[in-house]
């Protein structure tokens, strides 16, 4: 059932992943050879190799990793759900109301006290996670109450636009809120998969991989959305529970990348795309073990030129993440209905 | 009986539009359900597949009641293939049909031995099998519905209910889906409900028609009786045109009342003679009769008309020609 040349992209795809990886490990400001780079891992070298190692450099790249699979399968499965080849949570609006809603988290929790950013970053992060949970829960019930009424493009600009808002209003939030609590949203337009420390890994990790495991039970009935609502509800397909199961998938793999890497674009996006082409076919069963290989790909590689050693750091992983994005967008928007990865 | 409908009412809350139907179909037999645009149709077999709920009343297949179902469990026992016209991208043909198994698959949908020789008999007996590897997105309108048939007979229904398929299709490929729809409902002796435009198709292919007549009541029976009892021209006939009980088709109102000609000799002449005599406005007969205008004897192979009109005599070889002859008639 498989073609072969989508086996052999797939090893591309891992060879890719892999060389990449250990690059990212190895060059930065400090350039370390790659195989002492890895050695350090496992604890050898000098205190400073390990320490940039295992402290700074593989906490950032499991990050990058594990967020840009995140997004991308939030990306198939939103997709499938609006059956909108243009839907991701960022193009959707739900990374900027996730957004938001960490923000309006943080600065209330100023307000209340201090010491429940400062004394306990736990609690703080659960607080912003909570917070970027609810903010795109609210933007995905209103997106999915639009998208009944309006084409695939409308929803895409409502999206975006409904992104921008979002975001107007952390700047307009950030406006009134004293200069520490400043900085930590300065980042955030930005976004970055550096502001992850080796601690806060599993709040990242446990929710992420808890989503993956959902979208693989609600694959199943997701496929038979692509012949349309009403076919999947002949097949017995239980329509609300699906929605809420879906929307449930998507807060526990983009809400805490948002709130710890802020608004990744693009990834989301075009990755099942990518992963589509790979496969050569948009079955979900065939295309969701692809697409996590794509994302996580896609994110370590923009996150290791963002990182290279610059003389100056006016690159920012979005820019980069745009370079690569934004032409594959129009390429699908121009396109129009001809392929299988194409617009409806 | 698989289909037993028990005074179901059909509409939306606050507008019923038929109420305390009585219908029933058997396994094996293949019922159309005929009416005008915006009789209810979609609505009807919407509600008879559990996917709208009926006002009150209750539909049972093989004795269990479709609206108590769970969508799973009724997705075992009803397959719809849809007005709507999904585009797919990205599937074959075979991960369409494949779709058609999902009540039987296990929590992440593979495809068992079974699952398989199921969809590749579904192929095979829809003749979409030489489809099976193409992107179902590039298929043409005929070869899409049946694949989608496909799909339907995958989920192996007790009662196959398609909504308007043959309405994207040129004639020759009406007939054949006609003639499919049938010879699955005998060979899978399963229930085949369909609705549609195509009275004349309709009458040939079905066992039963349930006819929505304007005004809220449905007639069913045998398409001849409905025919006979004038369900067809009740449910359909308007100001300009009539269904014709002699011609099986549709009319224009004008040109019943033209003049009279006689008209003699064999059929299939005899019959495209009559067809062209009628669109011009004349009232065929078969024999003489005191109050005939002309006569047209005719002789098939090769064709010759003999005419005669007012007393003169002529012998022409071609129906334009016979109407040119008869056109002072009309003056």
């Amino acid at each position: 059932m498989i073609r072969p040349l989508t086996l052999f992209l797939c090893a591309l795809l891992v060879a890719a992943l892999l060389t990449v990886s250990v690059l990212a490990l190895s060059i930065g400001q400090i350039v370390i050879p790659p195989v002492e780079a890895v050695a350090a891992l496992f604890g050898s070298g000098d205190q400073m190799t390990r320490d940039i190692v295992t402290e700074l450099r593989m906490p950032r790249l499991l990050t990058a990793l594990l967020s840009g699979a995140a997004l991308a399968v939030a990306g198939v499965v939103l997709q499938s759900l609006f059956m909108n080849p243009l839907a991701d949570s960022w193009s959707m609006g739900l990374l900027a109301g996730g957004q938001l809603g960490a923000a309006v988290v943080i600065v209330a929790g100023s307000v209340v006290g201090s010491e429940f950013l400062s004394g306990l970053t736990v609690l703080a992060n659960l607080g912003s996670l909570v917070g970027a949970a609810a903010g795109m829960a609210a933007v995905a019930t209103f997106m999915l109450a639009v998208s009944r009424r309006v084409g695939t493009v409308t929803l895409l600009v409502t999206g975006l636009m409904l992104g921008f808002l979002a975001q107007g209003l952390v700047s307009v939030l950030l406006h009134f809120t004293n200069r520490t609590q400043g900085r930590i949203f300065a980042s955030w337009n930005d976004a970055d998969f550096a502001g992850v420390a080796p601690a806060d890994l599993p709040e990242l990790t446990i929710p992420v991989l808890a989503g993956f495991f959902m979208v693989l039970l609600l694959a199943k009935s997701l496929s038979t959305l692509q012949l349309g609502e009403t076919y999947a509800v002949s097949l017995g397909v239980d329509l609300a529970r699906l929605r809420r199961g879906v929307l449930a998938a998507i807060l526990l793999l983009a809400a805490p990348v948002v709130a710890f890497c802020g608004p990744v674009m693009f990834i989301g996006l075009i990755a099942p795309h990518i992963a589509r082409q790979i496969v050569g076919s948009a079955r979900l069963s065939a295309v969701i073990p692809v697409v996590v290989l794509v994302g996580a790909l896609l994110a370590v590689l923009g996150d290791f030129v963002v990182h290279l050693p610059w003389e100056q750091h006016w690159l920012h992983l979005n820019a980069i993440l745009a370079l690569v994005g934004a032409p594959v967008v129009i390429g699908i928007l121009l396109r129009g209905g001809d392929s299988g990865s194409a617009l409806r | 009986m698989t289909l037993s409908i028990g005074s179901l009412s059909i509409g939306y809350p606050g507008r019923s539009l038929y109420a305390q139907l009585d219908l029933t179909a058997d396994s094996g037999s293949f019922s159309c359900v005929l009416g005008r645009n915006g009789a209810g149709k979609t609505t009807l077999l919407r509600t008879i597949a559990g996917l709208l709920n009926p006002l009150s009343g209750s539909v049972r297949v093989n004795g269990a009641d479709v609206h108590g179902l769970t969508a799973a469990e009724r997705a075992r026992q009803i397959a719809v293939v849809l007005t709507e016209r999904p585009s797919a991208p990205g599937l074959t043909t075979y991960d369409v049909v494949a779709l058609g198994r999902q009540p039987y698959t296990g929590w992440f949908g593979q495809l068992s031995p079974d699952d398989r020789s199921v969809i590749a008999r579904c192929l095979r007996e829809t003749g979409v099998e030489a489809l099976a590897d193409r992107a179902f997105m590039t298929l043409s309108d005929g070869e899409r519905q049946r694949v989608l048939i496909a799909r339907a007979l995958a989920q192996e229904p007790s009662l196959l209910i398609l909504d308007e398929v043959t309405a994207f299709l040129d004639l020759p490929g009406r007939v054949e889906v006609m003639t499919l729809l049938r010879s699955v409902a005998r060979q899978r002796k399963i229930t085949v409900l369909l609705s549609s435009h195509d009275l004349d198709l309709a009458i040939q292919f079905a066992d039963c028609l349930w006819v929505l007549e304007t005004g809220g009541s449905l007639v069913s029976g045998a398409p001849e009786d409905v025919v006979l009892q004038g369900a067809i021209n009740r449910g359909f006939d308007s100001a300009l045109a009539r269904f014709s009980l002699d011609q099986a088709t549709f009319e224009g109102v004008e040109g019943t009342e033209g003049p009279v000609i006689a008209l003699t000799g064999q059929n299939p002449c005899r019959y495209w003679m009559a067809r062209a005599l009628r669109r011009s406005g004349f009232l065929v007969v078969s024999s003489d009769q005191s109050n005939v205008a002309a006569s047209v004897q005719v002789e098939c192979d090769p064709l010759r008309l003999a005419v005669s009109v007012r007393g003169k005599e002529a012998e022409v070889n071609t129906v334009g020609q016979v109407l040119e002859l008869l056109s002072e008639l009309t003056l």
